[in-house]
C-alpha cells in the first residue's frame, strides 16, 4: 500500500462532486453563458458546476488528509435492489395492467422473503393497501389513477 | 388590535367544517409518524404532497403543517418511552425523559413534555401572528441583491448544521441547485438540462426526488440492518402529573420557549440547537445540576417546550420571505408553490385567508394534540411496537402512487427509481438529502434574483457588499462556513468536546 487512506467516504464522494460539477460546467455551454451583467441560461448552471467542482477537490483534500480512519460500514445490497427492482415494476405495470397488479407485484417484490415465510400476512398487507389505495386516493381525492386493464 | 381582528378572522376560516377536518386529520397523522418506527415528517411529506394537490390550498396547508406539529409533538413519546429520538431536537429530550421512565414516573414525564409542548406552541402560535407582520414589512426593503444572499444563507445554513459531513452536504446543495435549473428558462425560453425530454421542461418535480432521497433510501437501508422489534421496557402508572412537578417545571417550559421562538425565527438553525441550548440553559440555571441525566424533570420540560416554539415560529421566514428553515418547510413551501401560492411578503394581503385560517388551525390543533395525546397516550404506545414489515410496504406503495399522482407520468416513478440508487450511495459518503431538496426548490428563486440583482448592479457584484442587510447576511454565512466546515480540516485529531459528540449522534438520526 503506497497511501493509507482513512476517508474513503470523504474521496469518493469528492469524486462523484467533480465529475457531476464539471459534466455540468460542460453541458452549459451548450446554452448561451452570457455576461455577468445579461446571464445567459448557462450562467447560473456553469457557475455552480465550478462550486460543485471545488468542494468535491476540497472533500477529496480532506480525505486525504484525515488521519482517524472513517470507514464505508458494509450493508446488505440486497433489500436496495429489491426495493428498485419493485418501484421499477410498478413504473411499468400501473397504466398497462392498472393498480391492483402493479401493487401486487410492487408488494410482491419488497417482500419477497416474508412472501416465502409467510404468504397470508403478504396478501393480507397487499388487500388492506389496495383498498384503503382505492378508497382514498381514487374515490375520495379522484387521482388519475387506472384501477383495473381495462381502463 | 388589528392583529386580534385578524386572528379571529383566521378563526373563521379554521372553523369552517373542511379546514377543521383536515387540521384534526393533519395533527392525528402526524402523531402516527412521530410514534410508528421508520417513518419521519419528510416520508409522509412525500406521500401526501401529491393528495393535497387535488385539495383547496388552505386545507392541504393546514393539513400538512398539522403531520409537521403533531410529530414534533409526539417526538417526546419515543424519547422518553424508548429512548430514541426520532429527530435530532429531541435527543436531549432523553437525556432525563428515558431516565424517569426507567424510575417509572413515565407518565409524569409524558404529561409533562404534553403541557410544556402547548404551552409553548402557543406562545409561539402568537409570535407568528404578532411578528409575522412586522418582518413582512421589514422585507419591503429586501431587493434582489438581499434576496439573493439570504437564499445562500439559508442553503450553507441548512446543510452545515447537523449534518455528519458538513463539506459533502455542501456538496448536495449544489447537486439540488443544478437539478432546479432543470426545464424551461423563464428569461429566455430555452429548455436546459431537459435532454428532449418533453416532461421536463416544466422542471424536474421535486416529489419523486424526495420520496426516492427520504422514503427510498431509508426502507433499503433498514431492510439491509436486521430488523430488531422494538420491546417497551418502561411502564406507565399515571399520567397526572404532581403538583410538585408542574411547579418545578413551570419556569424551565417559559425559558425554553422563549428561547425556541427566538431561535425559530433565524432561518437555518433549526430546532435541534434550540432545544439543545434550552437544555444546556437549565444545567447552568440549576441549583444542583449533577440531578441532570437522572430524571430531572426540567431536563424535559425545557427542550421540549424549545422544540415546539421552534416548531411553530420557523413558519415566520418561510411565510414572510420564502426562505425555508429546513427540508420540511422547503416541501411546505413547493407545495404552495403548486398550488399557485408564492411565500413572501404578499402572502399575508393576497392570501390572508391562507394565512390567518393557518394560524388560527394551528392552535385549534395544538389544543387537539393535548387532548388526543394524554388519554390515549396507550395506543399511541402500542403504536411503537408497530413491526417494520408492515410499515415499509405502506410507505413504498403510497409513495410511488404519489410520484405518479403528481402528473400521471410513468416516467417520474423511474426518475425516483434511480435517484434511489444515487442516493443510497450518497447516503452512505455521509450527504444528507436535505439540503439537497430544499436547493431544489430555492434554486430558481436563487438564480432569478441573481440575475437581477446583478442587471441592476450593471454586473458589479460588489452590490452584494455595499447593501448592509445583504452585507449581514454574507458575513453569518462566512461565519457558519468558518465555524462548522474549517474546523473539519483541522481537528482530525483532537478529541471531540461534548457538544460535538451529541453533534454527531444528531447527524446519525437525520
Amino acid at each position: 500500500m503506497l497511501v493509507q487512506v482513512n476517508a474513503p467516504k470523504d474521496i469518493f464522494a469528492g469524486l462523484i462532486f467533480i465529475a457531476f460539477g464539471v459534466g455540468t460546467f460542460v453541458l452549459s455551454h451548450d446554452y448561451e453563458i452570457g455576461t455577468a451583467v445579461e446571464m445567459g441560461p448557462g450562467y447560473f448552471p456553469a457557475a455552480i458546476g465550478l462550486v460543485l467542482a471545488a468542494i468535491g477537490i476540497a472533500a477529496i483534500i480532506r480525505g486525504i488528509s484525515r488521519k482517524t480512519p472513517d470507514p464505508i460500514t458494509p450493508h446488505r445490497i440486497e433489500p436496495l435492489i429489491l426495493v428498485f427492482a419493485s418501484i421499477l415494476t410498478f413504473s411499468f405495470l400501473i397504466e398497462r395492467a392498472g393498480l391492483l397488479v402493479a401493487a401486487a407485484a410492487l408488494i410482491g417484490i419488497a417482500c419477497f422473503r416474508r412472501l416465502r415465510s409467510n404468504p397470508l400476512e403478504v396478501f393480507i398487507v397487499y388487500l388492506v393497501l389496495t383498498g384503503f389505495s382505492a378508497l382514498v386516493f381514487v374515490r375520495w381525492f379522484e387521482m388519475q389513477l387506472p384501477l383495473f386493464w381495462w381502463q | 388590535m388589528e392583529v386580534l381582528n385578524n386572528l379571529l378572522h383566521g378563526f373563521s376560516i379554521a372553523l369552517t367544517p373542511t379546514n377543521l377536518l383536515y387540521c384534526w386529520v393533519g395533527a392525528l397523522l402526524g402523531t402516527l409518524v412521530g410514534v410508528l418506527p421508520g417513518i419521519n415528517v419528510l416520508i409522509a411529506f412525500s406521500i401526501l404532497l401529491p393528495v393535497t394537490f387535488h385539495m383547496d390550498p388552505t386545507a392541504a396547508i393546514v393539513m400538512l403543517s398539522g403531520v409537521y406539529y403533531g410529530a414534533h409533538h409526539s417526538l417526546a413519546t419515543t424519547s422518553i418511552m424508548l429512548n430514541m429520538p426520532g429527530e435530532p431536537s429531541a435527543i436531549v429530550i432523553c437525556f432525563d425523559g428515558y431516565p424517569m421512565a426507567k424510575q417509572g414516573r413515565a407518565g409524569p414525564a409524558l404529561a409533562i413534555a404534553a403541557l410544556s409542548s402547548f404551552f409553548a406552541g402557543c406562545v409561539g402560535i402568537f409570535v407568528i401572528a404578532f411578528f409575522a407582520p412586522f418582518l413582512a414589512d421589514a422585507s419591503l426593503w429586501f431587493q434582489a441583491p438581499e434576496y439573493t444572499t439570504v437564499c445562500i444563507l439559508a442553503l450553507v445554513g441548512a446543510s452545515v448544521v447537523s449534518s455528519k459531513s458538513k463539506l459533502n452536504t455542501l456538496g448536495m446543495a449544489c447537486i439540488g441547485l443544478i437539478l432546479g435549473t432543470i426545464g424551461t428558462d423563464l428569461h429566455t425560453g430555452v429548455s436546459r438540462f431537459t435532454f428532449d425530454a418533453l416532461h421536463l421542461d416544466e422542471g424536474l418535480d421535486f416529489v419523486p426526488i424526495a420520496a426516492a432521497l427520504f422514503a427510498f433510501t431509508e426502507i433499503a437501508f433498514r431492510l439491509g440492518t436486521y430488523e430488531t422489534q422494538q420491546q417497551i421496557k418502561t411502564k406507565i402508572r399515571d399520567v397526572i402529573p404532581r403538583w410538585a412537578d408542574i411547579k418545578a417545571a413551570f419556569l424551565p417550559t417559559v425559558r425554553g420557549t422563549a428561547l425556541g421562538s427566538a431561535m425559530g425565527i433565524l432561518p437555518g438553525t433549526g430546532p435541534f440547537i434550540a432545544s439543545y441550548s434550552a437544555y444546556a440553559l437549565e444545567t447552568k440555571l440549576a441549583k444542583d445540576p449533577t440531578r441532570f441525566g437522572k430524571g430531572a424533570i426540567e431536563g424535559v420540560a425545557a427542550p421540549e417546550a424549545a422544540n415546539n416554539a421552534s416548531a411553530f415560529t420557523h413558519f415566520i421566514p418561510m411565510l414572510t420571505l420564502g426562505i425555508p428553515a429546513g427540508a420540511v418547510f422547503a416541501m411546505l413551501m413547493g407545495s404552495l408553490q403548486v398550488q399557485g401560492i408564492q411565500p413572501g411578503p404578499e402572502i399575508m394581503t393576497e392570501h390572508a385567508d391562507l394565512f390567518w385560517g393557518l394560524i388560527a388551525s394551528m392552535w385549534l390543533g395544538n389544543l387537539m394534540l393535548l387532548i388526543l395525546n394524554l388519554p390515549l397516550i396507550g395506543v399511541w404506545i402500542k403504536l411503537l411496537e408497530t413491526p417494520y414489515r408492515f410499515i415499509y410496504p405502506t410507505i413504498l406503495l403510497f409513495s410511488c402512487i404519489g410520484c405518479y399522482a403528481v402528473s400521471s407520468e410513468t416516467f417520474d416513478i423511474r426518475i425516483a427509481a434511480f435517484a434511489l440508487l444515487i442516493g443510497y450511495v450518497l447516503e452512505k459518503l455521509d450527504c444528507s438529502p436535505g439540503p439537497l431538496i430544499i436547493a431544489m426548490i430555492l434554486g430558481p428563486i436563487l438564480e432569478e434574483n441573481m440575475r437581477r440583482a446583478m442587471l441592476i448592479s450593471r454586473g458589479d457584484p460588489t452590490v452584494f457588499v455595499t447593501r448592509p442587510i445583504s452585507a449581514v447576511f454574507l458575513l453569518l454565512t462566512i461565519a457558519l462556513l468558518v465555524t462548522f466546515v474549517l474546523p473539519a480540516f483541522r481537528r482530525t485529531e483532537k478529541q471531540k468536546s461534548p457538544g460535538a459528540q451529541v453533534h454527531g449522534e444528531a447527524a446519525d438520526t437525520d
